[in-house]
């Protein structure tokens, strides 16, 4: 006997260390599967997998423990206390329920990882106590506080990491991947250290009293080393099996769910939808597909496509080009939608909408087509086209009116306002008051009425009269209207000054009424002030913008839109004469070139109105012509 | 020269022009003697002083419309100038039409002014007023 007091010497069975460390590692492989497995599951299946996850991999780690144990020789003779060996079981199944059920969450933060980490590590620190405390043995055992508290810390930090990993790896679908293997290598080695520097923390030193009890106390032999290691590889290859087992089957549900999805997608498309072989025979043919042409299922199975859909009458070119590529699998009618007359059952055509796509199936090629009937369409977009027309011609009526109307009305009226204007220069105060203001009255409406008449010949005329629209000097039409405006100009002091202008596509008669109507207007509504105007333009993507900027009376924002409206005045005719046609030619001549006229004001400071003309095709020079010239000034 | 009147012919189908223009010369204070025919065919017959017109007047001017009935005034242009008799006698054009081809065909005819009637009665009689002054004042016109 040993002497009470002294250390006993301890030593190690290397091999069962290494059993210890493999068997580790193997628990660490089959936590991580099943994380996975309990993460994917759902309903009782989960908990199914929770349970069992937690038992197989808590009995791995107290065999890793146990074995660890076994593998710890001392010169005294040991036995377990069996009760206390189930509790220490009991704590590693728990560890390992919560480690799995942290990991299965969809969401893993710090918190929950250390709490989760507290738990799983604690449990298997108190396995390991527990353990150590079913002992029965002839000696004491005392624990170094420090590595006491080194193991417990080390159980937890083990625990922390061993739960980043397997949350991380958990989707890994495979049943075997490296990534996984090395997370459990790590996972595997890291067990044992905390096993033994816990079996560290223990000294044992010979019992002064023998008095233990012994009653539930069994001894470990090499056999049941044997047997502990046989049940739980077999516990792990089970765990393993099963997991691939329902891995695989998993898989095969989804494959098969996702494909009665499809078929179900297909079956309630609002597009016919038909499947063709490579001989253009019909192997499938959904519900809209009977309802478009008017054929069963059972029907249109097996038919050849083109003669089910093409009326023989057709022979266009993409029926042709239908007819060679089902004939020789290719043609441009693949990959693109062609519309195509197609035939009903009841012999009727209709408009369709066609798609083919061919698909390469293994070695085997199908074509999957997609057909819309077109017919609500086509009547819509006919009648949209007839409409378009009537418009046209009805504006086009309409103009032609409007000038003829105006030119026809200009002969009489120019006879009423003649002679009412004779009669009163012949007997102006010849005959009494009221004469002189009758006549007054006819001349001035006679005068107001040739002007309106003038102003909607020249507004109809921007359409009927217009010429084709040319490569046009912009400046050179601006200075024509600024010459054609010299008398206004001098009377009211107006300085105009023009900045470099381009070369467009326009009728240069109407550009030139454009700008003299715009000048002509700039100068109208003046301020007390000397008018200034000033003619620019400026390129902006596709197009010009020019401006013509004055310092005059200014508009208000409600009337921004309808000063472009014939007729539309904002002003008497003693404050500014005009019939308000001006700005509606402009905006018919903008129009007529392409563009867009509007007006930007602020009352009182003065107007600008901005319209757009395309940019013409060969006038890129020109652009960058201006471009230098603007650069230089 | 004598101080005869001076012989006008106007052609012109609206009464109401033809008045206006007789009137607007009456403004203008020029005695003339003015014949106001009212188609082209007639205007020919009475220079030509066929028919009826077999002892007309030879006009010292003709005022000239280009809108007339059965013969226009176009083809009246082109006749008296292509006739020897006739294509001394000045032609001045007077006519509602300011359209540009108009304008170069009278001239091409070899008219010898043209002259768009203004829409305003003040601008017309200065028009009248400025034809006195010009072709029955300051111009020598040929004799008969």
């Amino acid at each position: 006997m040993t002497p009470p007091g002294m250390v006993l010497a301890s030593s190690y069975d290397y091999l069962l260390v290494a059993l210890s460390v493999i068997i580790a590692v193997l628990a660490s492989y089959a936590a991580l599967d099943l994380a996975g497995r309990v993460t994917s599951a759902r309903g009782k299946a989960r908990l199914l997998w929770l349970c069992g996850g937690a038992m197989a991999m808590g009995f791995g780690i107290w065999s890793m423990h146990y074995i660890g144990m076994l593998a710890f020789r001392l010169p005294v003779p040991v036995q377990y206390d069996w009760p206390t060996v189930s509790l220490s079981l009991l704590a590693a199944i728990l560890a390992s329920a919560v480690a799995l059920f942290v990991v299965s969450r969809h969401q893993m933060g710090v918190i929950r990882a250390s709490l989760g980490s507290i738990l799983m590590g604690g449990g298997i620190a108190a396995m390991h106590y527990i353990g150590m405390a079913a002992m029965r043995l002839p000696a004491m055992c005392r624990y170094s506080p420090s590595l006491f508290l080194l193991s417990v810390v080390l159980a937890i930090v083990i625990s922390f990491v061993a739960l980043w990993l397997t949350f991380y790896f958990r989707t890994e679908t495979t049943a075997w991947s490296w990534r996984k293997a090395i997370s459990a290598l790590v996972m595997g080695a890291a067990i044992p250290i905390m096993h033994y520097t816990g079996m560290a923390a223990a000294t044992f030193t010979p019992a002064t009293s023998s008095h233990q009890d012994l009653s539930h106390a069994v001894n470990v032999s090499s056999l049941s080393v044997v047997g502990i290691t046989i049940v739980t590889l077999m516990v792990f290859g089970l765990v393993l099996l099963t997991s691939l087992a329902d891995r695989r089957f998993s898989i095969q549900a989804l494959e098969l769910e996702s494909s009665r999805r499809h078929h179900q997608i297909i079956e309630t498309a609002l597009d016919a939808f038909v499947e063709m072989d490579s001989d253009g025979l019909i192997t499938n043919w959904n519900a809209r597909a009977e309802i478009t042409f008017g054929r069963s299922r059972s029907d249109a199975i097996g038919q050849p496509f083109s003669e089910i859909i093409i009326p023989h009458q057709y022979c266009d070119a993409h029926t042709q080009g239908l007819r060679r590529f089902l004939a020789t699998g290719e043609g441009p009618v693949l990959n693109q939608r062609i519309e195509i007359t197609a035939l009903h059952r009841d012999g009727s055509v209709f408009p369709i909408e066609l798609a083919i796509s061919p698909i390469l199936w293994g070695k085997r090629r199908f074509y999957a087509a997609f057909v819309r009937d077109v017919t609500e369409r086509k009547r819509a977009e006919q009648e949209l086209a007839r409409r378009a027309e009537e418009l046209a011609r009805s504006n086009a009526d309409l103009e032609q009116f409007a000038y003829v109307a105006s030119h026809d009305l200009q002969e009489p009226l120019r006879m009423v306002a003649s002679y009412t204007q004779l009669l009163g220069r012949r007997y102006q105060g010849k005959l009494d008051a009221d004469a002189d203001e009758f006549i007054a009255f006819a001349v001035d409406g006679a005068t107001r009425m040739q002007q309106l008449i003038q102003d909607l010949l020249s507004f109809s005329r921007v359409t009927t009269k217009g010429k084709e629209l040319q490569l046009t000097d912009s400046r050179a039409a601006c200075d024509q209207a600024i010459a054609n405006l010299r008398a206004a100009m001098s009377e009211s002091g107006t300085v105009v000054t023009t900045g470099s202008l381009p070369t467009v596509r326009a009728d240069a008669t109407q550009l030139t009424q454009l700008f003299q109507n715009l000048i002509g207007n700039a100068i109208k509504y003046r301020n007390e002030c000397k008018p200034e105007v000033q003619v620019a333009a400026t390129p902006v993507e596709d197009r010009w913008v020019f401006s013509v900027q004055d310092n005059g009376i200014g508009i208000e924002p409600q009337y921004f839109e309808r000063i472009f409206q014939m007729f539309q005045r904002l002003h008497t005719r003693k404050q500014y004469t005009g019939t308000g046609v001006g700005l509606a030619i402009c905006r018919k001549i903008v129009e007529r070139h392409g563009g867009r006229i509007w007006v930007e004001s602020q009352p009182g400071k003065g107007s600008a109105f901005l319209f757009t003309i395309p940019r013409a095709e060969g006038e890129t020079n020109d652009f960058k012509a201006y471009r230098n010239s603007a650069g230089g000034r | 020269m004598t101080s005869r009147p001076i012989e006008i012919l106007l052609v012109e189908d609206n009464p109401g022009d033809a008045r206006l223009t007789l009137e607007a010369f009456k403004e203008a204070k020029v005695i003339n003697n003015f014949t106001v025919l009212s188609d082209g065919v007639e205007a020919l017959a009475y220079l030509r002083r066929q028919g009826v017109y077999a002892k007309s007047v030879q006009p010292d001017l003709i005022l000239l419309d280009l809108n007339l009935p059965k013969k226009d005034g176009r083809e009246v242009l082109a006749e008296i100038k292509a006739d020897e008799q006739l294509m001394k006698t000045p032609v001045v054009v007077l006519t509602t039409s300011a359209a540009e081809e108009d304008i170069a065909r009278a001239y091409s005819r070899h008219a010898n002014c043209y002259i768009t009637k203004p829409v305003d009665l003040d601008q017309f009689l200065r028009v009248a007023q400025s034809i006195e002054s010009f072709w029955l004042s300051l111009v020598k016109l040929p004799l008969h």
